[in-house]
Parts: C-alpha cells; sequence; structure tokens
C-alpha cells in the first residue's frame, strides 16, 4: 500500500540563478514517517514541493515512485495525499464534501464515496461534523479533515506540509500523538515538513535536517541527536554545551558530582515542573557560551559553584 | 443632527427624481396638480417607447453573458499571469472607463459604420456596451481571485487529482462567486444606464431606454418625458434593488 520515493541529483532553482534547492538525493523507504527539518529557507518546502510534483526539478533531477520516473507528472496525477499549511479546505464544501472531492474527481460512484467519506470521517474522530460548514471548524478540526481529505482516496505517499503550524502548542501535542498512531496504523510513507525538532523527533522515524537548500544529515532521531553532522544540526535538534575546541556534549552528559572535573557558576534556573533547567557559566578554559543542564529534585541558587563530571563517552567531536 | 443630514443629502438626491415621476401622472405641470392626475402619459410612452425598454432589457443580458464569458476567463489568466505585461494590462483596464463615451463611439462608428447594415442592428450597441462594461467586470472578479486564498486552493484541488476543468468549475468558480456577482450587477446597471455613448451609437431602428428617455424630454411635452421617468423607476429599481440583495445574500 506504500512506495518508496526517491529525489534523485534534484535542484531547485528561482528564475535569477540563486538555489532554493543543491542538487539533492533522499531516499523515503516504504512505509517510513520522515520528517524534513530546518529553519525556514532551508529548502524543506521546496523538496516536498518536488515530491508533491508542485515544483519541477532543474534539468538531470528526477523523481521515481518505486522505480518509475514521476517526474514529468503533475501533482493530480501522481496520486499522492497532501496536507498544505493552514490546510486549504474548501471553504465552498462542507466537511464531507471536502473529504470526499479527491475521490469525487476520480469518478468514484456516490454510494461507494459515502461510504469512503463515513470511515474516514471515523478515522479522524469527525463523526457527527460530515455537514459542518468548514469556517465553523476549530483548528484541530480543521487539521483533521485535511488529512482526511489526503487519505480519503487510498494515496501511496502522504506529504505534510506544517501540520501543526497553525495550531497552539497544547493542541499541536495531542494531535501530535494522534497523528502518529494514526500512521502507525496505516504504514503509508509519509514526508512532512516542520521547523520544530521536538516534533519531527516525535512522528519520524527519519530526520531529514536540512539548511540553506542543503541536507546536512539523514538519519533516525536518535542518530541525529546523539551524533550529529555538524554543530548546527547538533543545536537544531537539542542542546549542545561546548567544552573548548570542536568538542561538545548534551545536557544528560553533565551531572553534579563533588568528584568531578568540570566546574561552572549557577547563573539562572528554571523550574519546567519535572524538572528545573540550569544555564552555568563553565569555569573550563576555552568553553564558550552558557552550558545547560537538568536537575531533578531542589538546585544550588543562582550564583553558588557547582562542580560536574563528564560522561566521556557522550563527548561530541563536532566540525564547525 | 447626522439623521436630519441624512434625510436633506437622501431628498437632495431622491427630490428631482420624485418630482418628475410626479409631473408624469399630472394633467398639465404647469398648471400644477389642481389640473388633476392622469394616467394617459404613462399610456402614450408605453405606446412610443415600450420597444427600447425591451432592447435595453435584451441588450443588458447579452452585455452580461458576453462579459461573463469573456471577464471571467481573462481574469483568471491575468491573475495566473506573473508578467509584467499582465500587470500594466491590468493598469489599462480603466482606460476605457476613462475614455469619454463619444470617442469610443466614434472610433466604432469609424471601424463598423460601413460594414452593410450593422450600423443599425442592435448588436452594434452590443459591442460598444462591452468595450465600457467588460472592465468593470474583470475588476470585480481580479479583486476576488486575489482574495480567498484561491491559489493555495487550487494546489489543494489539484493534490486531490482533480484536472483544470475540475478545479476551475468546482472550485475557482463558487469562491469567487461573490466578485462575479458584483461585476454581473455592475454591469447589469451600467448597460441600462448608459446614454453618451449609446446615443451616438443609436438610430431609430436601436434605441435604448436612456435614449429614448433623451428623446421624449426633447421632443414631447415634459409629462411624457417624466411619465417616462416613472416607468423606468417602476420597472427597473425593483429588479435592480433584488440583484443586489441577491448578490449579497449569495455572496457571504
Amino acid at each position: 500500500m506504500s512506495l518508496t520515493a526517491l529525489l534523485q541529483n534534484c535542484a531547485r532553482s528561482f528564475p535569477d540563478g540563486t538555489r532554493a534547492l543543491h542538487p539533492t538525493t533522499l531516499e523515503f523507504a516504504a512505509g517510513s514517517v520522515t520528517a524534513l527539518l530546518g529553519p525556514s529557507g532551508c529548502g524543506k518546502t521546496t523538496t516536498l514541493r518536488l515530491l508533491a510534483g508542485l515544483a519541477m526539478p532543474d534539468a538531470g533531477g528526477r523523481v521515481l515512485f518505486d522505480g518509475t520516473d514521476v517526474t514529468g507528472l503533475p501533482v493530480e496525477q501522481r496520486g499522492i495525499g497532501m496536507v498544505f499549511q493552514n490546510y486549504a479546505l474548501f471553504p465552498n464544501r462542507d466537511v464531507a464534501g471536502n473529504i470526499g472531492y479527491g475521490l469525487e474527481v476520480r469518478g468514484v460512484p456516490k454510494a461507494e464515496r459515502t461510504a469512503r467519506v463515513a470511515e474516514m470521517l471515523r478515522l479522524t474522530r469527525l463523526e457527527g461534523l460530515g455537514h459542518r460548514r468548514v469556517d465553523q471548524l476549530s483548528g484541530g478540526q480543521r487539521q483533521r479533515v485535511a488529512l482526511a481529505r489526503a487519505l480519503a482516496p487510498a494515496p501511496r505517499l502522504l506529504l505534510l506540509d506544517e501540520p501543526f503550524g497553525a495550531l497552539d502548542a497544547r493542541l499541536r501535542e495531542a494531535l501530535r500523538a494522534e497523528l502518529a498512531a494514526l500512521l502507525a496504523t496505516l504504514r503509508i510513507t509519509t514526508i512532512f515538513v516542520t521547523h520544530d525538532q521536538a516534533e519531527a523527533m516525535a512522528l519520524g522515524d527519519q530526520v531529514v535536517v536540512m539548511q540553506s537548500g542543503r541536507v546536512l544529515q539523514q538519519g533516525s532521531p536518535r542518530a541525529v541527536y546523539q551524533q550529529p553532522a555538524n554543530r548546527f544540526v547538533g543545536q537544531f535538534v537539542g542542546t549542545l554545551n561546548h567544552l573548548g575546541g570542536d568538542r561538545f556534549c548534551r545536557p544528560e552528559a553533565l551531572r553534579p558530582d563533588p568528584a568531578g572535573t568540570l566546574g561552572g557558576v549557577v547563573l539562572v534556573s528554571f523550574f519546567e515542573g519535572g524538572h528545573t533547567r540550569l544555564h552555568l557559566r563553565p569555569e573550563v578554559p576555552g568553553a564558550e557560551g552558557e552550558w545547560v543542564l537538568n536537575l531533578g529534585g531542589t538546585v544550588p541558587a543562582a550564583g553558588s559553584r557547582m562542580t560536574l563530571a563528564l560522561d566521556s563517552a557522550a563527548v561530541l567531536h563536532l566540525p564547525a | 443632527m447626522s439623521a436630519v443630514l441624512t434625510a436633506i443629502v437622501a431628498l437632495f438626491l431622491i427630490g428631482p427624481v420624485l418630482l418628475s415621476a410626479l409631473a408624469g401622472v399630472t394633467a398639465n405641470w404647469f398648471l400644477g396638480a389642481s389640473a388633476g392626475l392622469t394616467l394617459a402619459w404613462v399610456v402614450k410612452v408605453w405606446d412610443l417607447y415600450a420597444h427600447t425598454i425591451g432592447l435595453s432589457l435584451w441588450l443588458a443580458l447579452c452585455c452580461l453573458v458576453c462579459t461573463l464569458l469573456l471577464g471571467v476567463p481573462a481574469a483568471y489568466a491575468l491573475a495566473r499571469t506573473p508578467s509584467r505585461l499582465a500587470r500594466l494590462l491590468e493598469e489599462l483596464l480603466t482606460l476605457p472607463v476613462a475614455v469619454p463615451g463619444i470617442a469610443t463611439a466614434l472610433g466604432l462608428i469609424l471601424v463598423w459604420g460601413a460594414v452593410g447594415d450593422f450600423r443599425i442592428h442592435w448588436t452594434f450597441l452590443l459591442i460598444g456596451h462591452v468595450l465600457f462594461t467588460l472592465p468593470f467586470m474583470l475588476r470585480a472578479v481580479l479583486a476576488a481571485l486575489r482574495g480567498a486564498e484561491l491559489e493555495v486552493l487550487e494546489e489543494a484541488a489539484r493534490a486531490c487529482g482533480a484536472n483544470f476543468r475540475q478545479r476551475f468549475l468546482g472550485v475557482v468558480l463558487p469562491n469567487i462567486r461573490g466578485g462575479i456577482l458584483a461585476g454581473a450587477l455592475m454591469v447589469t446597471a451600467l448597460s441600462i444606464g448608459e446614454f453618451n455613448m449609446t446615443l451616438l451609437l443609436s438610430t431609430p431602428h436601436t434605441m435604448t431606454l436612456p435614449v429614448g428617455l433623451a428623446d421624449s424630454y426633447a421632443s414631447m411635452r415634459l409629462e411624457v418625458g417624466s411619465a417616462f421617468t416613472l416607468v423606468f423607476l417602476v420597472l427597473l429599481v425593483p429588479p435592480l434593488v433584488a440583484m443586489q440583495a441577491l448578490s449579497e445574500r449569495l455572496g457571504r
């Protein structure tokens, strides 16, 4: 039910010659969920649009679905499902009309269409809202309608552009879990764009970190977090503490230890519920910036000096 | 205070029209209402000018059909063309509105005047009316196309598998219907009321309502012209108001 998508040597240039995407080759395995992660302008949306067929790669680039070249196929003939940023629901159609649109344009008979729409309403927990106008829906409901509309024709590739971008933080987390569960049942090849590393790590079984039109690293969330390819990736997917030179560590690699070899002065602490986030000024030659570490229980007051031990296996050597 | 001001302004605007309508039902305006009221003038107007009313309505309808068929696709093409030329064209759209109707009419007569009997055919007027009203349709539809995030909606329709015909009919048109209706209302009202250009384009065979109105004022008793005004108001104002109400309801 799902396909392997491949971008082969795909670049995308603006008319003035600047590159939105440098020549890129990326494979998305059948059934995998991949997050395209990066700051705005990094080329992640361009990558998604190339896969969708909403943009064409520069000459030489190819898009392959299960080995078949689809580069020349426009989006409407690629058989994909797509969720747009802000959802782009059709205001002239009700919820059921939106969800059934992809079936309607494919000429699916009405009875079959109605059954499929009902199934999608159930799957996305929108039962009873079929005849609601889309402007009467909450943000979370709109997102689910957009998802149901994309999934109704049973696409073999699902593309999502900032699927949580238009939602507030609390709703985001609830819907993230919901989407993760849904994707796990569907096992459909999914690629989504996000600038939120927590979202990318939570939903993706693959993360592609991008910057300035280039892929910096592709790997599992764990691999990208634990062995980032460079400083940018390391900083983008989490917090880095500088130990001097090219040596860095994650906050959890540092722990308070009276016998430790590293020292720092507490600058400020933020109580975050389950733990407290401490910012320290490192007392280590060559270490720049601040250190961050998360502690449970009571924490030293600002201004006090801490002695820390470092898990040497967790030291990262990162080029600039 | 503002209510009083509104009333004064309204009276200033509507007063002359009402007075004229009243004159249409008095037996002799110069003797005043004391001379008695009559519908004789209205009957006379109907006998003399009913065909101008018919032609005006027919012309407005044909003009509306033409501007819809030409204007909606043209506006779509303009909105979807990113080139500088398209923007320039958009700017030029106001030109036919700014050029005096008489100049346009002279141009049309120069071009078509000698082509068979075209000069005395009603379609000759139609060309003038379409030329004059098309920019209004284009502008109204363009404004609707620019709003409503239509480009994204179209992309969404494409991603759902819709071909051009399906998304134009199923997504684009329904979402710009407010603009189309506003344009249609404008075109109809302008076509029915157009006088400047039509005065020159019209012939005794092809006389529209406003030209007939001018003709009646110029060549008949004042009461006949006034009765014509009355007929005009009774016949055309209610449908125009109804259309406006309809477009507001559907446009939402």
